[in-house]
């Protein structure tokens, strides 16, 4: 096995894990949303607990989809310039904003790391750590950076390699 | 100065191909690198937990799947054919029943993308085979589904509550009576082009036929009455009912229709979660944004150059409405919401304008800008399912623009008639 199929399993394994911890999360979530209802009208109890659950659960939910979508380039881009472009400025103007993309997500795991290793606070009922439910933070940012390598890499070849045939872009 | 670089560097990028939320983050790091140095770039992070964690936004995802239930379990088709029923029979009947069917489809999700993929999906099809073309078909599907996020419930709603902090359930009810002036509004459009076309009424259903029809149609009507009745009920929240609206659609799917399956949830699950995070992370990245344009006193700018001119509160709410009608030809409508309501609130609240009424206000701007090209979300989507280009969507969507035009107008000026049912059912104005 070369080491770009290395990769490529890996990106396929990771991309495997997201998708089952978001499903799981989500049917958690509408789970604990529909129990609080069910007790508190049923059963006149107030669950109050469920809200420290739901934070952290929705949090990793909508953070690991979007390292989701991120992977597969799935987040909302409106592209009206860029169609206009001529295509070797097009080539250009890719590097640019994987190059942008990259500095957000660097910076977005430079200060969630500490963010993350800073909390100590835990949640008032089940005394949940802070740091644990932050820990998505800098899991996000982390491969969100590799992924914005891989497309920063890739728009460079892709650059370089304009009017040659090309016969892989991704690593 | 600075600041204004900046957010014009941030809408060259979203234009040129990089994301919103990244066009939106990178401004937000340039400011705040500008302002503090990397100290201050902390408030990013903590920013982004706190605006995607906000709880009001969990009826987001929960709507999307409701909405995804209902299209995958073969409400949409029943919901067309209710519409069948009650205006087939006029002229230019199935236009009529693509409006009527977007109307009561309103009710059930509050997303316009959704509305306008499930209606497509149903509708263009049989309308070509009707004689319609299919430009026609695709440009009238696109222009209702702009009711679905005015009619309750509504993500957009949810989010200006979020934002804002308005009662998500006074902006459920505001949004009734301008959901039915829409849709009234477009069927005078409808009536028009098919009176000038010379289009022939459809027969009326047999009256068996039409009777099995709305009994199979009734149990798709629960989710409205759920959502509405459970929140002025004072039975459950906005995203409470958002939730209990998800278990009515797996009931109606699993035990009533039996058209879904077990093997099914996980990809609904998948495709909701796509779907949210397209729009909570955008939320997540410009609660940063929002911080650092409070921080740069950018709404204070704004508001005194706009007090030099006037401080009638007509006069501006049509700059406003010019300002967000421009923006929604040219960006996509959540990202205006996101980047503007900072500077926008502080203003209406300057000259006394409820933001309840400027809440449905802003929605309607938004909604009207998901069909003006030549960034039409809601033309691409539906020309897309429909096999139509976009220029021909581009050139025919005028007409629909111009009635809710028409409709936006009453909406901006007629504040008591907006909000006389949220203060009807739920007290008086916030």
């Amino acid at each position: 096995m070369s080491w770009s199929d290395g990769l490529r399993a890996m990106d396929r394994g990771v991309a495997w894990v997201l998708r089952v911890s978001v499903i799981l999360t989500f049917a958690a979530i509408l789970v604990l949303v529909v129990l609080a209802v069910v007790m508190r009208l049923l059963a006149w109890v107030s669950v109050t607990w469920t809200d420290e659950v739901i934070e952290p659960l929705m949090a990793y939910m909508m953070f690991l989809c979007a390292v989701a979508l991120w992977r597969e380039r799935g987040h909302f881009t409106v592209e009206l310039i860029e169609q206009m472009m001529p295509e070797s400025l097009k080539r250009w103007v890719h590097v640019c904003i994987e190059a942008l993309a990259l500095t957000f997500a660097v910076v977005f795991l430079w200060q969630a790391v500490p963010f993350a290793l800073g909390a100590t606070e835990e949640s008032p009922f089940l005394a949940i750590p802070r740091k644990y439910m932050f820990a998505v933070l800098p899991v996000t940012a982390a491969l969100m950076t590799l992924y914005s390598i891989r497309d920063l890499v890739g728009a460079v070849r892709q650059l370089v390699h304009a009017g040659r045939p090309v016969t892989s872009i991704q690593a | 100065m600075s600041s204004l670089v900046v957010l014009l560097a941030m809408v060259v990028l979203m234009l040129c191909g990089a994301s919103i939320a990244v066009s939106i983050g990178v401004a937000s790091i340039a400011v705040m690198w500008a302002m503090g140095g990397s100290k201050l770039l902390i408030m990013l992070v903590q920013r982004m937990w706190m605006g995607g964690t906000s709880f009001p936004l969990l009826a987001v995802p929960f709507f999307i799947l409701a909405g995804n239930l209902m299209n995958r379990g073969g409400v949409t088709i029943r919901i067309f054919d209710v519409a069948r029923v009650l205006v087939g029979g006029i002229r230019g009947g199935l236009a009529h029943m693509v409006i009527v069917a977007s109307m009561i489809f309103a009710g059930m999700t509050g997303s316009a993308i959704a509305e306008a993929a499930g209606l497509a999906i149903v509708s263009v099809n049989e309308m070509s085979g009707a004689g319609y073309s299919r430009r026609f078909a695709a440009t009238l599907i696109a222009a209702a589904s702009t009711i679905g996020p005015i009619i309750p419930p509504s993500i957009p709603f949810v989010i200006y509550g979020s934002l804002a902090n308005v009662s998500v359930g006074r902006l459920f009810l505001a949004g009734f009576l301008p959901g039915i002036l829409m849709g009234v509004f477009l069927m005078v459009a409808v009536s028009i082009i098919s009176w000038r076309a010379n289009v022939q009424r459809s027969a009326r259903l047999p009256w068996a036929q039409t009777g099995r029809i709305l009994l199979k149609g009734i149990p798709a009507f629960g989710i409205p009455i759920i959502i509405i009745g459970g929140i002025l009920g004072g039975f459950f929240t906005a995203t409470e009912a958002s939730a209990v609206a998800v278990v009515y659609g797996l009931v109606l799917g699993f035990l009533v229709d039996r058209e879904l399956q077990w093997a099914d949830l996980p990809e609904l699950l998948w495709v909701s979660a796509k779907q949210t995070t397209q729009v909570l992370f955008i939320i997540a990245v410009a609660s940063a944004f929002g911080w650092v344009i409070v921080q740069q006193q950018v709404p204070n700018l704004i508001l005194n150059s706009l007090f030099s001119l006037t401080r009638d509160p007509r006069l501006i709410l049509l700059i406003i409405n010019v300002v967000l009608l421009i923006l929604g030809c040219l960006m996509e409508s959540l990202a205006i919401m996101i980047m503007t309501l900072p500077i926008f609130l502080p203003i209406i609240a300057a000259v006394g304008i409820s933001p309840d009424h400027f809440g449905v206000v802003m929605v309607l701007n938004l909604m009207i800008g998901l069909i003006t090209p030549p960034v039409g979300v809601a033309l691409f989507a539906v020309g897309a399912v429909a096999e139509v280009p976009f220029r021909h969507l581009a050139h025919d969507i005028w007409p629909y623009v111009i009635a809710l035009i028409g409709v936006l107008a009453i909406v901006t000026y007629m504040p008591d008639l907006i909000l006389w049912v949220p203060n009807r059912f739920m007290g008086g104005a916030q």
